[in-house]
């Protein structure tokens, strides 16, 4: 065994090279930035090829094939990294046409966001097929971009040769492509049923939350956010500084300071996505890095909520990248405000540190929040919901106030969360008071009615926490109080058990179980108050989804019902009515989540 | 001045492809004793109609309906299916006879003698488009998924085939009288030509207003055509000799090719994007946004002939309507459109629907079109069904391809002045 061989069953991690962002993101002493990513330790086969992951290099079409890439010296449970720091060439170009490099880059970097949502979930996630493994195809076609597709349960990858003065693009080696990708991969497994024709904020969300991943994952790279800052000698200017050190009012001094700061550290590389295709698609700005999206940058109003730009899921998905992002530089800012104030800057390290905390303690808040949002039907205010709930669940105190930053970014952008959606059995959200409610087109059902609340009897708490029939069963018993209407047709289609750590250590074991409610009918028998959008076939029947999150604590007892009922008229009208525009168009088996769209000018 | 009182076009049954004719009426004579004056606007098709004149009959019509002058003749971009006929050599004949006094063609088409007044971008992109006729042929060739597929992706390839002779004629034309290059900004002197007919041009916009007309919604395009100008671009996209799917099952695959890999390996291979359409098709919407866009006004009344340009072509004039008052008036009281690219995808901006939906301006559409010539592709049918409904909720939809049996013209005619719209007439039976 050599030096840089690490041992697969003694480790629950090992390290392994990938670029930190793409091969175009340089260093202060322009050096491309390596990270060394921890991969959850397993059994590694040529490929590589783990116990979720499966790298072939193929070429869609022309067959070419690279061999698959063994990264061990004969025994399976070693691994060794053939290009860390003392191995690699010195010139990266070499690097980038190492098909075996590109395969490990890609294997690492997915390897390390899987790991990272199932950290934050507390359980493995499966993919969309209900297989093992998840292929990954890093010389799939000639474009400059990457797509999921669901239907080859793999993600492709495209590459462009070096042509003319322009060097060879391979989309395998940008961190943000491969996490963005990855993560949609991820979200189709936790949550297949938003590919479902629905609201545009459905799919926004999906973009949203790969960008977002992509983005603040990067953090937690040892050293990456520290070299990206760094000037060259271990510091970082904030040129407001000065000024706002000087303003005599103490606490005005303060605020701007910290203002000042997050601007600046909106600019750097951290918070852009994709520099290398950015690069290719717009002119070089000099000074600044390209890149093909930078969303922190997006105003906060609530304009894009009329702009029909913003229907398009990219753009829209913006919105949500931008809360965060704002949020985070804001929590950032802050954390430095103790901070000392030398003559030549900022201690880089400290800066860094306190961003990589922000982002980590953000991505976590969002990840915790996956299993509470609705499984069918989301919207955006259902995120923001899910994401308090969940951290007040986890981390009951907010010291730091991260929830009423993230609250007031969202609110910001005219998303606020619903009131009353989301029924905890606490007390912290009592049901909706009967004027509020929205307006069903039925009576409720005269045979649900629940004598005291909630009731547990003839149920067994075990099969409960496994069993959908079980769960469907307090469904049933408890109908009324639940304020489901299971006249309709309502599945339990998930249960699962859930451990969560919080962020001071607290474990918190839950059992999660989703039920989707589903109802079709003629355009003209729909439900009183919904209306058939014009142009719909009479005799094609109209599918409308509803559905909800019941959330079980460690004892069996019910904790918390995330609600978007199948009857709610208002949203199924606007949907259809969303639908009806864009001609009934969106959704299918097929769709593939790419990075790019195509224009919107197309009719 | 004179003012034309009557205006009209016509619109011959050419298949798939563009051959207009219009004409102006005059209450008195002009100058050279004519009241007529006539615009030629394109000339070719790649798919005749079943029932439908060749183009040496067409060109005949056109020396009959002209009365032996035309005084104009637009030719929209290079494709075969907008100039073939000027390289058709009987139908080439007729024309000259009629010895065009002005030849309006897209910046992109200045003859090789004069391209030094262009800047190196421009030159550059110009370098690509000459490339462009030899690459359609070779893409011609490729390995597609499926019949249907060869069979589109043969039928565009085919467009951009080299029309040397219909350039030839053109640029002969030019030399023997007088030319136009135009972009998108400027207004056409036509008054000695075209008395009373203004001729602004909304496309196609320069390299520095759009540079997404060469690198446009897609990175990957450009990289095309930079490889298409390499030649490059068949050997990337080409199983080559050694890489066949059973070596890939063999070395990916393991053991024996029936390793977990080959479902994966042969999901791909069955129900592949084909990447060899996709370029034939990006291939050939570079040379469609070259397309000269012509907003003609006669007295009251506009009509609007965008040969097949595509949405890049048209982001320029478009992003102007919020800022350009007078342009979003004049846009928005278009009489009578000339449906873009055949009634393709992507050919009207969802963003003119919409500004003539608010305008309440009715107006009525021309597609000169075949149906089933282009299969259907992921993209859909040529023309789109979605775009008719759209443009039907506008005014009238008017389709050569519905035209009675053996009838080879469309008249859409108008008043100058006056509420009254145009009207459509079929021309006779021609047997």
């Amino acid at each position: 065994m050599s030096a840089a061989d690490q041992n697969l069953l003694h480790h629950d991690t090992v390290a392994m090279t990938v670029f930190a962002q793409d091969p175009i993101v340089l260093t202060a002493g322009k050096l491309p930035l390596f990270a060394q990513l921890a991969v959850p330790a397993e059994r590694l086969q040529r490929g590589p090829r783990g116990h979720r992951f499966h790298v072939v290099d193929v070429g869609v079409g022309t067959n070419a094939a690279a061999a698959p890439v063994v990264l061990n010296d004969g025994d399976p449970w070693t691994y060794r990294d053939r290009w860390d720091a003392d191995h690699r060439p010195a010139d990266p170009a070499l690097l980038v046409e190492d098909a075996d490099f590109r395969a490990q880059n890609l294997f690492a970097v997915a390897a390390h966001t899987l790991a990272l949502f199932e950290r934050h979930l507390g359980r493995p996630i499966p993919w969309q097929s209900r297989y093992p493994q998840l292929y990954l195809v890093p010389r799939a076609r000639i474009e400059a971009n990457a797509f999921y597709s669901r239907e080859h349960n793999a993600v492709l990858f495209g590459w462009l040769p070096a042509t003319g003065d322009q060097p060879s693009l391979y989309t395998a080696l940008s961190y943000d492509v491969i996490a963005h990708e990855v993560s949609h991969a991820i979200l189709d497994g936790l949550r297949p049923r938003y590919t479902e024709p629905g609201l545009p904020d459905q799919l926004a969300f999906h973009e949203a939350l790969a960008d977002i991943v992509a983005l603040l994952s990067v953090f937690s790279l040892k050293d990456v956010a520290k070299r990206l800052l760094d000037n060259g000698n271990g510091k970082i200017v904030f040129p407001g500084d000065e000024a706002a050190m000087r303003n005599p009012d103490q606490e005005v001094g303060r605020r701007l300071m910290a203002e000042w700061r997050a601007a600046e550290l909106k600019a750097t590389p951290l918070t852009l996505l994709a520099e290398q295709i950015g690069g290719r698609r717009t002119p070089a700005v000099p000074g600044r890095y390209p890149a093909l999206r930078r969303s922190v940058d997006l105003p906060a109003s609530s304009a894009w909520t009329t702009d029909p730009a913003f229907l398009e899921p990219h753009r829209r998905a913006e919105v949500l990248v931008a809360a965060f992002l704002q949020t985070l530089v804001a929590i950032w800012a802050a954390r430095l405000d103790p901070l000392r104030v030398d003559q030549d800057g900022v201690d880089v390290n400290r800066v860094a540190e306190e961003g990589v905390k922000s982002a980590q303690h953000l991505l976590g808040m969002l990840l915790r929040a996956l299993d509470y949002l609705p499984p069918a039907e989301l919207e955006f205010a259902d995120v923001i919901d899910a994401v308090l709930t969940a951290d007040r669940r986890l981390a009951s105190d907010d010291d730091r106030g991260y929830r009423d930053k993230l609250r007031a970014a969202f609110a910001a952008f005219g998303i606020t969360p619903p009131e009353h959606q989301m029924v905890d059995e606490d007390g912290d959200a009592a049901p909706p008071p009967a004027a509020r409610r929205t307006p069903t087109p039925y009576r409720a059902d005269p045979d649900a009615k629940t004598r005291g609340g909630i009731r547990y009897e003839h149920l067994n708490l075990a099969a409960l926490r496994t069993s959908p029939e079980e769960v469907y069963q307090f469904i049933w018993n408890n109908a009324g109080a639940l304020g489901i209407d299971v006249r309709l047709t309502t599945r339990v289609e998930r249960v699962l058990g859930s451990t969560r750590v919080g962020p001071d250590g607290l474990v918190l074991n839950e059992t999660i179980a989703d039920y989707v409610q589903i109802l079709r009918a003629l355009p003209a028998e729909l439900p009183p108050g919904i209306d058939a959008p014009d142009g719909l076939p009479a005799d094609e029947p109209v599918e409308l989804l509803g559905g909800g999150v019941l959330v079980f604590d460690q004892f069996g007892r019910f904790r918390l019902h995330q609600r978007k009922p199948v009857l709610d008229v208002d949203r199924q009208n606007r949907r259809l009515q969303y639908l009806a525009k864009r001609g009934f168009r969106d959704g299918g088996d097929k769709r593939r989540f790419a990075l790019l769209h195509d224009g919107e000018d197309e009719q | 001045m004179s003012t034309p009182s009557r205006v009209r076009l016509r619109a011959y049954k050419v298949g798939f492809g563009d051959c207009l004719l219009l004409t102006m009426t005059y209450r008195s004579k002009l100058p050279d004793g004519r009241t007529e004056r006539h615009v030629l606007i394109d000339c070719g098709s790649v798919a005749r109609a079943d029932d439908g004149p060749r183009m040496a009959e067409v060109a005949e019509l056109i020396a009959e309906h002209s009365g032996g002058q035309l005084d104009a003749v637009v030719a929209t971009h290079r494709h075969r299916d907008h100039v073939g006929g000027f390289g058709d050599a009987r139908a080439g004949e007729t024309l000259d006879r009629l010895k065009p006094r002005l030849v309006i063609r897209p910046w992109t088409d200045v003859p090789e003698s004069e391209r030094d007044q262009l800047d190196d971008d421009q030159r550059h992109f110009l370098g690509i488009l000459d490339q462009l006729p030899a690459q359609a042929e070779r893409l011609g060739l490729f390995a597609f998924d499926s019949v249907a597929q060869a069979k589109r992706a043969a039928r565009l390839a085919e467009l951009g085939f080299k029309n040397a002779a219909a350039i030839a004629r053109l640029e002969g034309w030019a030399s023997d009288s007088k030319a136009h290059y135009v972009t998108a900004g400027e207004t056409i002197d036509v008054e000695a030509e075209l008395p009373g007919v203004k001729i602004q041009v909304l496309g196609p916009p320069t390299l520095k207003d759009v540079p997404a007309l060469t690198r446009y919604a897609k990175e990957s395009e450009e990289y095309w055509l930079g490889l298409a100008g390499d030649s490059a671009l068949a050997e990337l996209l080409q199983p080559s000799g050694t890489a066949t799917p059973a070596r890939a099952r063999r070395t990916l695959a393991q053991p024996g090719g029936v390793g977990a890999a080959e479902w994966l390996l042969r999901n791909l291979d069955e129900r592949r994007v084909s990447q060899g359409l996709e370029i034939v098709e990006a291939l050939d919407d570079v040379l469609n946004n070259t397309s000269v866009i012509l907003l003609v006004t006669i007295g009251s009344r506009r009509i609007l002939l965008p040969g097949d340009a595509q949405a890049e072509n048209w982001s320029r004039t478009l992003d102007q309507l919020k800022t350009n008052r007078r342009l979003a008036t004049a846009l928005g009281k278009v009489d009578l459109y000339k449906v873009g690219h055949h009634g393709s995808r992507n050919a009207t901006p969802k963003r003119l629907t919409a500004h003539w939906a608010q305008s309440a301006h009715p107006v009525t559409s021309l597609l000169t079109t075949k149906r089933g010539v282009f299969e259907k592709s992921r993209e859909g049918a040529v023309p789109k069904p979605e775009l008719i409904d759209g443009l039907a909720a506008l005014g009238p939809v008017h389709n050569t391809d519905d035209l009675p049996p053996d009838v080879w013209w469309l008249d859409l005619e108008a008043p100058t002045r006056g509420p009254a719209n145009f009207a459509a007439t079929p021309g006779p039976p021609v047997r």
